[in-house]
């Protein structure tokens, strides 16, 4: 964490909703990105976003500087999410997923940057069948770049879990895109 | 085609994208509630203060009644020491209280004779104001009664000097069990003298450690008796115990001897009727017998 962002904290623990706005301008993407991977719905999403940082504007004089923010918010948001897929109806593969599945995998511009409706529809066919803990961390780890140690602290599982919940996230999408055709 | 793991690798790290993140960042920042006021420094001094202050009455608070309870204490303590002055002041009045008892020695004979329940009733109410009167001096009277110097104890006229009765045989028993507890086996001790045939004897030969401690424990087992009980007689050393008690019940006089000998604790005890005549050949004997073989747990000695 910089200077500057610690200063930022710092001034959004005093109560500076300047400094906050900042907070969410810089770091409503990455939640964004989470919540519409795991809940595969960009309202949803959105609410999820929303309502993270609410928590985050509450808790924040709560918040250790000794650990990472991006850290600590992704755990509130992961919390959020789990709840949310608690509640929400089981996420199933739509027929025309297929349809995105397929054109992604045959496109060969691997640059190529997907519209919110194909990571819903790609995420919809990878991750049907998974639970909730295998899908977010398959989410944070293979989607999101993160470590398994930052995996670790955001969800609260052992290195044993997270790398068991992982592997079997992978085999089901591996034995799901097989189905599909892929190699 | 694609492979699957291009596939994944393709998706790794990309990110969706908000597309308006300006009205996102707006709908979260009117969502935001008030967050509760930060407590200035001001506030965290008047904080700080009050805080001070709080403890300080506490403090005070609790000083005051210990002070209070102190200060009581050493007035009860005050007057319980006038109290005993005035209590030996009543005493004497008590031992002054001899006419009245001699009024109530006048009316005795009356209460033992059998007479009416009516007469009896109408005078026993001026008998029984007299009586609680001169009820101490009565007391008093009942103990100063001569008694038989040579009475035992535990014969069942009870005085106010007599000593409880204690069991002598409660310290045989009591090493009974701690042998049993340590498994270390009684052996038989007959003497060989004529004159010890009624003599009762037990030996133990217990091992000389810490964690039975035996010494200690005969110490303190002696030292349950009064040593006003009939007999009593305690000598000890590092190397010896000598504990005599008798029984007038029973008529039965109770020796114990341990001794530590080669590592060991050489345990003796015996018991045999008043006036018997005692040899210590017995126990020279088993223990000169004992310095040739260790152990009597295996081998029962009949001297």
């Amino acid at each position: 964490m910089t200077q500057t962002e610690r200063d930022i904290i710092t001034r959004c623990q005093r109560g500076d909703r300047d400094a906050f706005r900042w907070v969410v301008q810089t770091h409503q993407r990455m939640l964004f990105s989470l919540a519409l991977k795991m809940l595969c719905d960009e309202e949803e999403a959105k609410d999820m976003v929303q309502e993270t940082f609410i928590r985050v504007w509450q808790s924040i004089r709560n918040y250790n500087p000794e650990k990472p923010f991006t850290t600590w918010i992704y755990t509130i948001a992961s919390r959020l999410c789990l709840d949310r897929l608690k509640r929400a109806k089981r996420i199933t593969a739509m027929p025309e997923d297929e349809l995105v599945v397929r054109r992604f995998a045959s496109d060969s511009d691997s640059q190529r940057v997907l519209e919110n409706q194909e990571w819903v529809a790609l995420v919809r066919t990878m991750a049907e069948g998974l639970s909730d803990k295998q899908r977010l961390v398959f989410t944070l780890c293979q989607l999101e770049g993160l470590s398994s140690e930052e995996a670790q602290e955001i969800t609260g599982l052992d290195a044993r879990q997270v790398k068991s919940n992982l592997y079997v996230a992978r085999q089901t999408i591996r034995k799901r895109l097989i189905d599909l055709g892929y190699e | 085609m694609n492979k699957i793991d291009d596939i994944l690798e393709q998706l790794k790290g990309q990110q969706p994208v908000i597309d308006d993140p300006d009205a996102l960042t707006d709908r979260i920042m009117e969502s935001l509630p008030e967050q509760e006021a930060q407590p200035t420094a001001e506030m965290q001094q008047q904080n700080h203060r009050t805080q001070t202050v709080a403890l300080w009455r506490w403090l005070s608070i609790a000083a005051s009644i210990l002070l209070i309870i102190g200060i009581g204490t050493t007035l009860m303590k005050k007057e319980r020491n006038s109290d005993s002055g005035s209590l030996v002041a009543k005493v004497e009045e008590t031992q002054d209280a001899a006419p009245v008892t001699a009024a109530a020695k006048e009316v005795k004979p009356i209460r033992t004779e059998a007479k009416p329940q009516s007469v009896k009733s109408q005078t026993m109410k001026p008998q029984t104001r007299e009586s609680q009167t001169a009820q101490p001096a009565k007391s008093d009277e009942t103990y100063d009664e001569p008694t038989d110097p040579n009475l035992h104890y535990a014969s069942n006229e009870l005085t106010k000097d007599t000593v409880p009765y204690q069991d002598p045989a409660r310290v045989d028993s009591f090493i009974a069990k701690l042998a049993a507890n340590y498994d270390v086996k009684q052996g038989e001790l007959k003497c060989s003298q004529p004159a010890c045939d009624n003599v009762s004897s037990s030996v133990y030969v217990f091992p000389d450690n810490k964690e039975i401690d035996l010494f200690s424990r005969l110490l303190q087992v002696a030292c349950c008796y009064n040593n006003e009980t009939p007999g009593y007689f305690l000598n000890f050393s590092h190397q010896q115990f000598f504990f005599e008690l008798k029984d007038m019940r029973k008529q039965l006089k109770y020796r114990w001897i341990a001794e530590r000998v080669n590592g060991k604790i050489l345990f003796y005890g015996t018991h045999a009727p008043l006036g018997t005549k005692e040899s210590s050949a017995c126990y020279q004997e088993y223990r000169d017998e004992l310095m040739h073989i260790n152990n009597i747990n295996y081998k029962t000695k009949k001297i």
